[in-house]
């Protein structure tokens, strides 16, 4: 980087390149869920889809991601190493189900492999203490890392994270690409609506209140025909 | 049955019962002497009560919670204890499903501490909590489970007094579990509803109108071998069920359209997983229909 440009200028390159489809830490593999949701008629257009996300975001994994977000980034932002292994531990042992779990788990890992490789920072060294690290944690301490601001990070995690469940919704309904947009753009409110609220919840509130996610995810494990892996 | 869990006080004015603030505290604990399984301290403080009915000859040991209050409200506490100690075995029930009557201000806690030794078993089987409309419960389980010991836990959530038609329509309920074991965090949970709980509820990616929940986990160093069971069972019943493994544990769901539905299905499944778990001990009396 040529000397005299701030790093923050780079903020929005960084999260375009980490947030997007492209990015390999193999997204467009993990349904939430909505595999077995289409399959038993759950969700069959592009209404039931959105529904569906909402919720997620509202009450369900991308709430208990946003507040384990914030939490991540808080503690990186002050290199608390203990509060962090708190934050993850807690965070690998949330979801409810093995695949949940593994979407979430094998993702971060992937982040942090790629992002670390690609943009090394030396706030970066928190992440390899060890242990599983669910990809909210991974990605916000990465975000703090590189002087990226907690709100900003935040928003490109939660539009990437329901802009790919949209993108696994167009493929399994299915729908036209221009619907799937449309769900992106309406999509904009509660995402930003989440990033509001979620820095200002307590750590032991981060949990979710979606079980019939849960339920399909528990499902999905004896799918026959499965594209998916959650 | 569910009807006849209600006293006639079910319908205590919210306002007398915030004006006394009621706190219960449990301490019981079992060990093993001379090869079978003995109660080794019982400590019950405010409005819990511990009744330890007589057992047959050869039964494994029970233990029966009350809570004198008849419920719970807002700035209410109930604390439960259980440990059980090396090779020895018990279940832990209570009389009537607990009671968390609207808030007239502050949250209702629950704090629950389920310890099990090496060797050990413990079955944590209370009867179901019925959250009443304007309700705000906190509640924290925290299971420990030794190396070799194994944990069977079930607690089912009412939404409302469905026998009165009555719906929680707004309150808090955050219910947290945790499982450790050998000090390490394997599993939590953390079941989030608040304000307009009702329309959450009604929605198809949370209960999909659901008013009755339960959890059943099971803990042990090997719970792979009973998923297979565990499936089929949740297979069977006529409510939204599903089980699985998860970081050493074995959980199953189920949501139901009334707490009557959710019994008639937690009664056999309890029942037979006892059996399969090979945990030497039947399902409480209190249970049955």
């Amino acid at each position: 980087m040529p000397k005299g440009i701030p790093m923050a200028d780079a903020s929005l390159l960084r999260l375009l390149a980490w947030m997007s489809p492209g990015f390999p830490v193999g997204a467009y593999s993990y349904s939430h869920g909505i595999e077995y949701g289409v399959a038993t008629g759950c969700i069959d257009d592009a209404d039931s889809l959105f529904a569906w996300i909402e919720d997620v975001l509202a009450h369900g994994g991308g709430r208990c991601d946003a507040i384990l977000f914030a939490h991540a980034w808080r503690a990186a932002r002050v290199d608390d190493a203990l509060r962090l292994a708190e934050i993850a531990e807690l965070a690998a042992a949330l979801p409810a189900t093995p695949e949940l779990a593994r979407e979430t788990l094998q993702q971060g890992q992937a982040f942090v492999l790629a992002a670390g490789a690609a943009w090394p920072a030396r706030g970066m060294a928190l992440l390899r203490k060890g242990g599983s690290l669910a990809y909210p944690v991974a990605v916000g301490v990465t975000c703090a890392a590189h002087g990226i601001s907690l709100d900003d990070g935040l928003k490109a995690y939660l539009h990437g994270f329901a802009a790919n469940l949209v993108s696994a919704g167009v493929r399994l309904i299915p729908l036209g690409q221009t619907q799937g947009q449309r769900l992106v753009a309406t999509l904009e409110s509660p995402i930003l609506r989440l990033a509001a609220v979620a820095p200002q919840a307590p750590l032991a509130s981060a949990g979710s209140g979606t079980w019939t996610i849960d339920w399909c995810s528990m499902q999905h494990e004896t799918q026959h025909t499965r594209l998916f892996r959650s | 049955m569910y009807a006849a869990s209600l006293p006639s006080s079910a319908g205590i004015a919210a306002p007398l019962a915030a004006a006394n603030r009621s706190h219960g505290r449990t301490r019981i604990a079992f060990g093993l002497r001379a090869g079978r399984t003995a109660l080794e301290t019982l400590y019950q403080e405010g409005c819990s009560r511990v009744l330890r009915p007589a057992m047959a000859p050869g039964a494994s040991p029970q233990a029966v919670l009350i809570n004198t209050a008849g419920g719970i409200t807002g700035g209410d506490t109930l604390d439960a204890e259980v440990r059980i100690g090396p090779g020895a075995g018990a279940v832990v029930t209570s009389q009537a499903a607990e009671k968390i009557y609207r808030s007239a201000g502050g949250e209702s806690r629950v704090t629950t501490e389920l310890h099990v030794g090496e060797g050990a078993w413990l079955a944590w089987l209370p009867q179901e909590t019925i959250l009443f409309d304007g309700s705000r419960l906190q509640r924290e389980t925290t299971i420990r489970v030794a190396r070799g010991g194994r944990l069977l836990a079930c607690e089912a959530l009412a939404f409302g007094r469905q026998a009165r038609r009555e719906q929680m329509r707004s309150g808090l309920l955050h219910d947290t579990w945790r499982v450790l074991r050998d000090g390490k965090l394997v599993w939590a949970d953390s079941l989030r509803l608040e304000d307009d709980v009702s329309t959450v509820l009604a929605r198809t990616a949370t209960a999909d109108g659901a008013v009755a929940l339960a959890t059943v986990l099971y803990v042990a160093d090997d719970v792979t071998g009973l998923l297979e069971t565990a499936r089929e069972m949740t297979a069977c019943t006529h409510v939204t069920a599903a089980a699985t493994t998860v970081g050493g544990v074995l959980l199953a769901r189920f949501a139901a359209d009334s707490t009557y539905a959710l019994r008639r299905e937690l009664v056999p499944f309890l029942s037979l997983f006892l059996e399969a778990a090979e945990i030497p001990a039947v399902l409480p009396s209190a249970w049955s229909f």
